[in-house]
């Protein structure tokens, strides 16, 4: 699989150029706004699906960033860092919509009998494989669907498969392992399954 | 459940617990993200493979597991203006997707 090299982002230096003597450079600081605001206000759409939402969490990024800019120690690249806030406040903010609904991210799991045979309801997973025409076609179900998961599984998904990051991104983002994305990716992925195939059991799309 | 697809369930669990070359279930389920990621060594990509042309559930699952991939990548509207009034920012970054 394809992983994207270089994302969204300026060169480690830059970040030394933002001070000028002990105050940061406005002119600096708003070109690293213009470079990193598409990218960080898509993935807040995806994890939070609401525009305004999205917005603020944008800018409440940036705010912080600005605000803590000394705190940078060049480890990572500006959008790398700018990412993992971004990420944080999403996360943070979608934990505070949801908190009275949060499912545990071991709600979606496999099943197996005694003999270590997986259990599956061949007729759903066919239907599902067979209507994925007509759901590239009803795209606002699916998104409910992404919208419903718990905010880490969702945080997890919105990064990896939506936005196309690679899983060391991700990871980073998240402040979690690799492994501990791939996990959260399975859960995700078949927790979404899981309601499509129910979506279409009960006749939708 | 039919008798004959039960007695064919235990034969295969049993198989895929006794037989090195085989994977259980929950092996190959253990190991499907990896596999989508390309992580697999080719012996455990050999064994994948062997687990999904043996056993049907496994089969039907990473279908749909694929399938729901693709419309959740597909399901957000990828327009390529992302800046849309934002803090007067005009600059977009290309869109990158997983293969």
């Amino acid at each position: 699989m394809a992983t994207p090299k270089n994302f969204a982002g300026l060169p480690n230096a830059t970040a030394a150029s933002l001070h000028r003597s002990d105050t940061v450079d406005p002119d600096a600081f708003s070109a690293i706004v213009r470079r990193n605001a598409g990218r960080m206000l898509a993935v807040c759409r995806r994890i939070l699906g609401n525009e305004e939402d999205a917005r603020d969490c944008v800018q409440d990024a940036f705010l912080s960033a600005f605000k803590n800019l000394a705190r940078f120690e060049g480890r990572s690249t500006i959008a790398s860092w700018l990412h993992r806030i971004v990420v944080n406040v999403a996360i943070t903010r979608l934990r505070r919509r949801r908190w009275f609904r949060e499912e545990p991210l071991e709600a979606a799991s496999v099943r197996f009998d005694s003999e270590g045979c997986r259990i599956v309801d061949q007729a759903h997973s066919l239907r599902l494989a067979e209507a994925v025409f007509e759901l590239h076609q009803r795209k606002s179900i699916v998104r409910e669907a992404i919208l419903d998961l718990p905010a880490g599984l969702r945080a997890a998904l919105a990064l990896r498969d939506i936005e196309g990051y690679s899983t060391a991104e991700t990871a980073d983002f998240l402040g979690i392992t690799p492994a501990a994305v791939k996990v959260r990716l399975h859960r995700a992925r078949l927790a979404l399954k899981q309601k499509l195939e129910a979506m279409i059991e009960a006749g939708q799309p | 459940m039919s008798s004959s697809r039960r007695v064919l369930r235990k034969l295969r669990g049993w198989m895929n617990r006794r037989l090195p070359l085989l994977l259980t279930c929950a092996e190959m389920d253990a190991s499907v993200v990896d596999y989508l990621e390309g992580e697999l060594s080719p012996d455990q990509r050999r064994r994948f493979h062997l687990h999904t042309r043996l056993c049907d559930d496994c089969r039907s699952f990473l279908e749909s597991y694929r399938a729901t991939i693709a419309v959740s990548r597909s399901a957000f509207d990828h327009s390529t203006n992302e800046l849309t009034g934002l803090l007067s920012a005009e600059h977009s970054q290309p869109r990158r997707h997983p293969n």
